[in-house]
């Protein structure tokens, strides 16, 4: 069995290391702290000179006219699919309609001669 | 909310009329120019690099869709391969980077004695900064500079948020270290 003035000794020595580490570890943070406090002010937004903006934005544009289509192209490709079904339809109803067509003047032409 | 609703209302107009795509560009070409000058160095490769990177944003534009998360992730990730491309095409890697951002953000201090020291410490820093892995650096371009959240940044580097504060802890002590190593502190 250790004397007590030993047991005082060690919990005294382990306290004191305990209090190192935790000094350590707080400075260690605050250093941290101050790094990432020297970065917020280092790591400022530049912007590109007025001119090279401009003349980026110019060409921007210029190339993006080139790529897209007109605005009559553009409507087509948009409304492509109901243009395409309209024309079908109109197609068949002319088609339908060209059939009635002919069957009445046939109709009217058999009619006349068989009178004749 | 309604920066989104207007950011997707821009992006669809931008699919189909050149003056959209303009706007879209003036709302986005300060952030990365930013990033892609702070991964280069130099004014000259950020404008050439930016010029790029809408360049390809035009070109693929129509096959963007709205899934989540900002388009300024489409952006950056364009970026980010313009500006890697540019590291492995050229075998560039400037170790002391960034013409005069050291001269520019030191304005205002007291002396030209603070002003000389103060410029050391930050060109130092910043070569710190250039030392570090790709990701590293933008992962602190994305926070310091571009001010993201961490998840968009967790989302951008393919990582978790947890993850990113992690990387983010380790990427401060290993700065700390290199500084350290040259003799600066904070």
């Amino acid at each position: 069995m250790k004397p007590e003035g030993e047991k005082m000794s060690e919990r005294m020595t382990h306290d004191t290391e305990a209090v190192r580490r935790g000094t350590d570890r707080t400075q260690q943070v605050q250093g941290l702290l101050d790094l990432a406090g020297e970065l917020q002010g280092l790591l400022l937004p530049v912007k590109p000179a007025a001119v090279a903006r401009r003349r980026l934005h110019d060409e921007l544009v210029a190339e993006a006219r080139r790529r897209y289509p007109g605005r009559g192209a553009r409507l087509f490709q948009q409304y492509r699919r109901m243009i395409l079904i309209v024309a079908a339809a109109i197609g068949s109803l002319a088609s339908i309609v060209g059939v009635i067509v002919a069957v009445t003047q046939r109709n009217r032409h058999a009619r006349s001669t068989h009178a004749a | 909310m309604s920066d989104s609703v207007d950011e997707r209302a821009l992006v669809d107009q931008a699919k189909a009329g050149p003056e959209a795509f303009g706007l879209l560009y003036e709302r986005y070409v300060d952030r990365i120019y930013s990033y892609v000058y702070y991964r280069t160095g130099s004014h000259h490769d950020a404008e050439d690099l930016t010029a790029q990177v809408f360049l390809q944003a035009l070109r693929s534009i129509r096959r963007y869709e709205h899934r989540g998360p900002p388009f300024t992730s489409w952006l950056y990730r364009i970026a980010h391969n313009a500006v890697a491309n540019w590291h492995r095409d050229e075998g560039r890697h400037r170790m002391v980077p960034l013409d005069k951002t050291a001269e520019l953000n030191a304005e205002g201090e007291d002396s030209p004695y603070h002003r000389a020291a103060d410029k050391e410490q930050r060109e130092l820093l910043l070569a710190a900064i250039s030392r570090l892995p790709a990701e590293r650096q933008d992962l602190l371009i994305f926070k310091f500079v571009e001010h993201l959240p961490n998840s968009q940044i967790g989302e951008l580097l393919g990582r978790s948020e947890g993850a990113i504060k992690s990387l983010y802890h380790r990427t401060l002590l290993a700065l700390r270290e290199d500084l350290d190593g040259m003799g600066l502190k904070p």
